[in-house]
């Protein structure tokens, strides 16, 4: 069940309904129908998988608990590994074995051996990497003893599988959402009208931007041989777009129905191109994904601790890592190590901790420097997409050797005028609303109902207009 | 949570007021101006069909005829539309029916009830009787924003445009000049209308039903139905499966369907379009100076 679905427009005020009003607010009552939403939610694409999910979960709920009441740390660590293994062991069965089984073949066929290999048919799990990523997050945390189990399986099971962040994030901490399926939620109107703000934003940026940038964006990609640089720039620069507001406006949904609920989610994105620097542009962009890494790969390692040689080589581990979470391809990879590339000279020369603040706070439009820092980083987000999209590595390198040259004999590509003034306007509403939580979190706050009202109108029926492509988001596929 | 619930409710009930309010007005619009379609003075015949007659026939050069095709009409829509006409238009004496192989194909069903009947529905909607209305409605479901997208744009047209324009009557359009026949487009095109992944199509049961109700209407009324076959390639023809030819052949001998056959006349590759079924302008003079 997509969130751009007609489907989930029947699903969300049926749950919400039943939240608030059939269970009469009896806290036990609405983590038992969260849990069975968001199983229904997750079976409505495979049901299959479904037992996947619940094994996993019953997995590090056990896990959780065994780690905790362990004697010694050597069965502590017993527990904690056993739990690490399988779950990376069923991602990496599902999602990386036909990678590296086919990567092993080619290495070898490189060499002169040819060998038969086996690749195997099988359906990526939605949502695999992030509920994995869930419960690693969770064990981890009660084995260096941050917090203690959870004892009901129903609310662990609902932290791991709350139906508007299963599929596609942001992933969340036991320390930030247990704590609040664990106790009485009360319904706050204005928390639930932000919500459904939220939602609103999130639809139009997926529906409206995502998936229109989406058309030119596979156009330029999948025929670039046919297109001069320029365009092959213009493609860059939706794909840019499409990504961002594919991606963000998924989160922008979850956090926004999580909130109708009465939970508040881990912010993921926070406005990260009008980033003056690589390291600030990781601070904004899939948050949670950052700093989950961050957290749990890159301190363990030793973080910007050490020398020359332990620094670049945890920003190397964690920039590819991150990379392969996204897929099992060479060029995330290659994005990967382009990130590490990018922000390897301010972990070393320490300034990486700079531009902690909001571009331009209290100020209507940056100053030069600004500006000029944010196109740049912006320019090197861009060339990283361009390996991000690409289907594989030859793909990638053609596009960017035709991108840097000059051919006369290329098809014409008109600029689609009405989308460069859309996504023009689009890049003005998130500068105005750079402080907020998200773009139109305080737009029209102080305007009459009506002009308010208005706004939401137009929104709604861009959205309505648009809805019919369907498009799943990006991020399914991780 | 009550204020809140109210809220919610108030902001989805004015737009569906309105959006009802709208579709309601439009209905009645869009009915009034069909009933209300008078022919111009001295036509007697109407060219009825999709995008073939629609290219095929120019009334310019004819004195007592109009042309009220369009493309991807299916005979369901042409049957409502002559309905209507008939209705109040005594001076119509005959009807040219674009009817060809292509029309019993189930390919014509994705127009109807399929992947393009968001677009193609729309523009007759508002002229349908209820319970038309009701199982176009049912098969738009999935695509429901952008039909009713369509819906308003097409119903509004009656209130702006020419009365040729309205979106469910249709004119003569070809502006085709500068073209030929070719291979591929006539090969693409005939996978596309009488084959499925690879396996022959069915027959539409809706255009056959159509046809056939069409034929009693014009018999009803005393009018001369008279089936319209346009040019067709010699290559796009020879290529025709056997399976459609024989229905076809069948369905206008069963129903003694007089036709006026064009798709044995030979004309030269600029004649045609080069998807080879429909005629270009050049093939469309030779085309209606017969009707002279």
């Amino acid at each position: 069940m997509l969130f751009n679905s007609l489907d989930f427009a029947l699903f969300l005020p049926i749950v919400f309904i039943l939240y608030w009003f059939a269970t009469k607010n009896n806290f036990k009552l609405q983590n038992i129908l969260l849990l069975f939403a968001s199983y229904f939610f997750y079976a409505c694409w495979d049901y299959r998988f479904l037992f996947l999910l619940m094994f996993s979960t019953l997995l590090d709920y056990f896990s959780g608990i065994k780690i905790f009441e362990a004697e010694n740390k050597k069965k502590r660590t017993f527990w904690l590994w056993l739990s690490i293994g399988i779950n990376l062991g069923f991602l990496g069965y599902f999602k990386y074995y036909n990678f590296f089984i086919s990567s092993f073949a080619q290495g070898f066929a490189a060499l002169g051996i040819k060998i038969n290999i086996n690749t195997l048919q099988i359906i990526l799990p939605v949502g695999i990497s992030f509920y994995t990523f869930h419960g690693l997050s969770y064990v981890i945390d009660i084995y260096k003893k941050r917090i203690a189990p959870e004892n009901n399986f129903i609310n662990y099971a609902v932290f791991v599988s709350f139906f508007p962040l299963l599929i596609a994030g942001p992933i969340e901490r036991a320390t930030n959402l247990l704590p609040q399926i664990i106790k009485k939620r009360e319904f706050d109107s204005s928390k639930a009208v932000d919500g459904l703000r939220q939602i609103l934003w999130g639809l139009f940026k997926k529906i409206v931007i995502a998936d229109n940038c989406a058309i030119y964006a596979d156009a330029v990609f999948n025929n670039y041989n046919d297109y001069s640089g320029i365009t092959l720039f213009w493609g860059g620069l939706f794909f840019t777009f499409q990504i961002y507001c594919d991606f963000s406006g998924y989160t922008d949904i979850a956090i926004g129905t999580a909130r109708l609920f009465g939970i508040n989610l881990l912010r993921n994105f926070s406005f990260p191109y009008f980033s003056r620097s690589i390291a600030e542009f990781w601070r904004r962009w899939n948050i949670s994904l950052s700093t989950w890494f961050r957290d749990y790969l890159y301190i363990p390692l030793g973080g910007s601790k050490g020398g020359v040689w332990m620094k670049t080589r945890n920003i190397f581990i964690i920039f590819l890592v991150s990379g392969f979470w996204h897929g099992a391809n060479w060029t995330f990879i290659a994005w990967g190590l382009i990130n590490a590339i990018y922000i390897l000279p301010s972990v070393l020369f320490k300034t990486n901790r700079d531009n902690l603040n909001i571009v331009a706070q209290g100020r209507y439009l940056p100053n030069l420097k600004e500006l000029l820092s944010i196109a740049i980083t912006f320019s090197l987000t861009v060339f990283a997409w361009i390996f991000f999209r690409s289907e594989n590595i030859e793909h990638a390198m053609g596009f960017i050797s035709k991108l840097f040259s000059f051919s006369e004999i290329s098809k014409p590509f008109s600029v689609p005028l009405a989308m460069v003034l859309l996504m023009a306007g689009f890049i003005i509403v998130e500068w105005q609303g750079r402080e907020q939580q998200y773009a139109i979190a305080d737009v029209g706050s102080k305007w009459p109902k009506i002009i308010r009202w208005t706004m939401y109108y137009v929104l709604a029926i861009a959205i309505f207009y648009f809805s019919t492509s369907g498009k799943p988001f990006i991020y399914f596929q991780f | 949570m009550k204020k809140f619930l109210r809220q919610i409710f108030i902001f989805f009930a004015i737009p569906f007021g309105v959006l009802m309010l709208l579709l309601f007005s439009l209905n009645y619009i869009n009915n009034k101006a069909m009933t209300d379609y008078k022919v111009n003075t001295g036509v007697q015949s109407l060219f009825i069909g999709d995008s073939h007659v629609q290219c095929a026939v120019n009334p310019a050069w004819l004195t007592d005829a109009v042309n009220l095709s369009q493309s991807s009409e299916s005979i369901i829509f042409s049957y409502f539309k002559v309905k209507y006409i008939l209705q109040n238009n005594p001076a119509v004496k005959k009807i040219y029916l674009g009817f060809s192989y292509h029309n019993i194909s189930s390919y014509e069903d994705d127009f109807t009830y399929g992947e393009y009947a968001y677009d193609i529905t729309s523009r007759y909607f508002f002229i349908l009787p209820p319970e038309q209305k009701k199982e176009i409605a049912k098969h738009n479901l999935k695509e429901l924003p952008k039909f009713l997208g369509k819906l308003l744009i097409n119903g509004s047209n009656t209130l702006v445009a020419k009365k040729e324009n309205y979106s469910f009557l249709g004119s003569y359009k070809n502006e085709y000049k500068n073209v030929a026949a070719s291979k591929q487009s006539m090969d693409d095109r005939l996978f596309l209308q009488f084959y499925e992944n690879g396996n022959l199509r069915g027959f539409s049961a809706v255009t056959i039903e159509y046809l056939n109700k069409i034929t009693l209407l014009c018999k009803e009324k005393n009018i001369e139905l008279v089936i319209l076959k346009t040019p067709l390639h010699q290559y796009y023809k020879s290529k025709i499966p056997v399976k459609f030819i024989e229905k076809y052949d069948s369905l206008t001998s069963q129903n003694k369907l007089n036709v006026i056959d064009f798709s044995n006349l030979i004309l030269n590759d600029s004649c045609y379009l080069p998807n080879g079924d429909h005629v270009s302008e050049r093939g469309a003079l030779l085309t209606t100076n017969v009707f002279k």
